[in-house]
């Protein structure tokens, strides 16, 4: 056999080899996340009342339950509202932060900066909870739904700050300066030049505001109240004294919900992740 | 009929008087004087700032604020450094992250290196499914975790012949240091994953074909091309992988129990039973910790 052909065999194994071993990596990652979701949809479905259970049939009892127990869907709309609120907050709060850093003056890109913006990420979430628990009981701020806002808000602000950054630094000067030219005043320049120019990034920063707020647990644990507990918190709750079927169906719905929901934002969004 | 001479003739030409238009020059763009900075930090300073102040007040002073009737002072964090319990939750919260950290920097950097194609683009299928705990929120791969280590099902079986083949005793999997591992492993994977994949898809597609080309088999290519060029990444990384484990709560909670105190647990634990001071003084014992990680990430960049 001529050395060149001995030399593109082996060259040829070696590529075969790597791609098998590429697919084993990827693989085993992908069964590592999956199994336990995969479980717990199996349990959602299944026809039996402990948790978890061998296979007895199927079922979808446990979703038409969940439909009826009233703490989960009042703890549905606390998220929903506190989800909201907070991720306007932090929108009203970082764009204008993200504007400054974008257009302003050289010293707001520096790392320093960069690391005030990023603080919250820094500390860890049970410790905003634990400190914004004991501003809250200083100042006198009910807790429930104010403090929760005032948690959630603060938790969501770096990944906020963060996407609208690059969203800020494409919007271009020159046209502000057009419509300035023609007439229009600040305030109509940024109603109707910027802003719009800003919309998929707010779009998309609020998405993962949201996200981010709705399945948050550590922040929530002290500041929710006996009548306005978010979701994940009454989930907590509910699984601190028993774990059945029905966390089981509640948990794939919130799967399901967050999956379609997520992956439907970052499509219409166009938001890139890598 | 008279003509303005041009200039340079001697004459000079009549002066110009522009024609106000009405428009406002706007003499800077929107946000460009930095006040939306300004604004910014005066709202992290007092949704943040004063919350942190107020728990170091209530540390260093033996939970004045919320009354715990603790002897006031240090009490918390001589509590948390002197008793055996909580020193051990201390080291075990080292360990379990140190060691959860390097799981995931190791498996989630294969994972990137495997995810990229030759292009340098990235394999959007599977990458996608690494969100799930991202987009699930930790509770539901809780509960995942606890079927799957419960007796007679998959998890407690493999880890039980792991257990086996390294001449360990078997037993009880739930509630345990392994299933505390396991489940921080599978928070921190997707962040991993997803703050190298930019990283090894900006990999200079040339330089690794040229790497090849001159001889250069996988292992020479991976330590002298790709090694230097994602080292800041995966440093980068193994920081917030470590800031994840420290911090996390739900999995220790859940798949710790009582048995696996860990410092976000001993937070809780406290509050559950009054004694603000020693939840302020573990919290305060976290954020240490997290800002030591900053100094440290600092240090290695500049290092760079």
């Amino acid at each position: 056999m001529a050395p060149g052909n001995k030399h593109r065999e082996s060259r040829d194994a070696r590529s075969v080899g790597a791609s098998l071993l590429r697919i084993a990596v990827v693989g085993s990652a992908v069964i590592f996340m999956l199994w336990p979701y995969v479980l717990v949809a199996y349990q959602a479905v299944n026809d039996s009342v402990s948790f978890p259970a061998p296979f007895r049939g199927v079922t979808g009892r446990w979703f038409v339950t969940l439909w009826e127990y009233n703490p989960f869907r009042d703890a549905l709309w606390t998220s929903l509202s506190v989800g909201i609120s907070a991720a306007g907050l932090s929108l009203a709060v970082s764009t204008p932060a993200a504007l400054a850093v974008a257009r302003g003056p050289r010293a707001l890109r520096s790392s320093a900066v960069a690391a005030i913006m990023s603080a919250p990420i820094i500390v860890p979430q049970i410790a905003i909870g634990l400190a914004i628990l004991l501003a809250a009981a200083t100042l006198g701020v009910p807790l429930g739904r104010t403090a929760l806002i005032w948690g959630h808000a603060v938790l969501i602000t770096p990944f906020v700050v963060r996407s609208m950054i690059p969203a800020a630094a494409q919007v271009p000067p020159a046209l502000e300066h057009v419509g300035s030219t023609l007439g229009a005043s600040r305030l109509v320049v940024l109603r109707s030049i910027t802003m719009p120019l800003l919309r998929p990034g707010l779009i998309a920063a609020s998405v993962v505001a949201f996200l981010l707020s709705f399945i948050n647990l550590p922040v929530s644990l002290f500041l929710v109240s006996g009548g306005e507990r978010t979701l994940p918190i009454e989930i907590f709750n509910y699984m601190t004294s028993r774990i059945d079927p029905l966390v089981a169906a509640l948990s794939t719905a919130l799967m399901v919900i967050s999956v379609v929901g997520g992956l439907l934002a970052l499509r219409v969004f166009r938001i890139r992740l890598f | 009929m008279t003509q303005t001479a041009p200039a340079g003739h001697g004459q000079s030409l009549p002066a110009h008087t522009p024609r106000s238009t009405g428009a406002r020059e706007i003499s800077r763009p929107i946000g460009s004087s930095g006040l939306g900075f300004a604004v910014f930090a005066v709202a992290l300073g007092f949704g943040l700032g004063l919350p942190l102040g107020i728990l170091f007040f209530e540390a260093f002073t033996g939970g004045r604020l919320a009354g715990s009737g603790s002897a006031g002072g240090l009490d918390g964090f001589r509590l948390l450094l002197q008793s055996d319990y909580y020193k051990g939750a201390i080291t075990r919260t080292l360990r379990l992250s140190l060691i959860a950290t390097a799981v995931s920097v190791l498996a989630g950097y294969a994972v990137a290196l495997s995810l990229r194609e030759r292009d340098g683009s990235i394999r959007s299928g599977p990458a996608i499914v690494l969100l799930l705990p991202i987009l699930c929120g930790p509770l539901v791969g809780v509960l995942g975790f606890i079927a799957s280590f419960s007796t007679g099902w998959p998890g407690h079986a493999l880890i039980n012949a792991g257990r086996e083949f390294l001449g360990l005793e078997t037993g009880r999997v739930l509630q345990t240091e392994i299933a505390v591992l396991i489940g921080m492993i599978h928070f921190n994977l997707p962040f991993v994953v997803l703050t190298l994949l930019p990283v090894v898809s900006n990999l200079p597609v040339r330089m690794l074909e040229v790497s090849t080309t001159l001889g250069s088999g996988p292992l020479g290519t991976f330590r002298r091309v790709v090694w230097p060029l994602t080292r800041r990444g995966v440093t980068a990384s193994a920081i917030m992988a470590l800031a994840l484990s420290l911090s996390n709560f739900t999995y220790p909670q859940f798949l710790g129990g009582g048995r696996v105190p860990v410092l976000t647990t001993v937070v809780g634990q406290a509050m559950v039973s009054f004694a603000p001071h020693l939840a302020a003084a573990a919290a305060l014992f976290l954020v240490g910790l997290g800002m030591i990680l900053i100094l440290l990430y600092g240090w290695i960049v500049r290092g760079d």
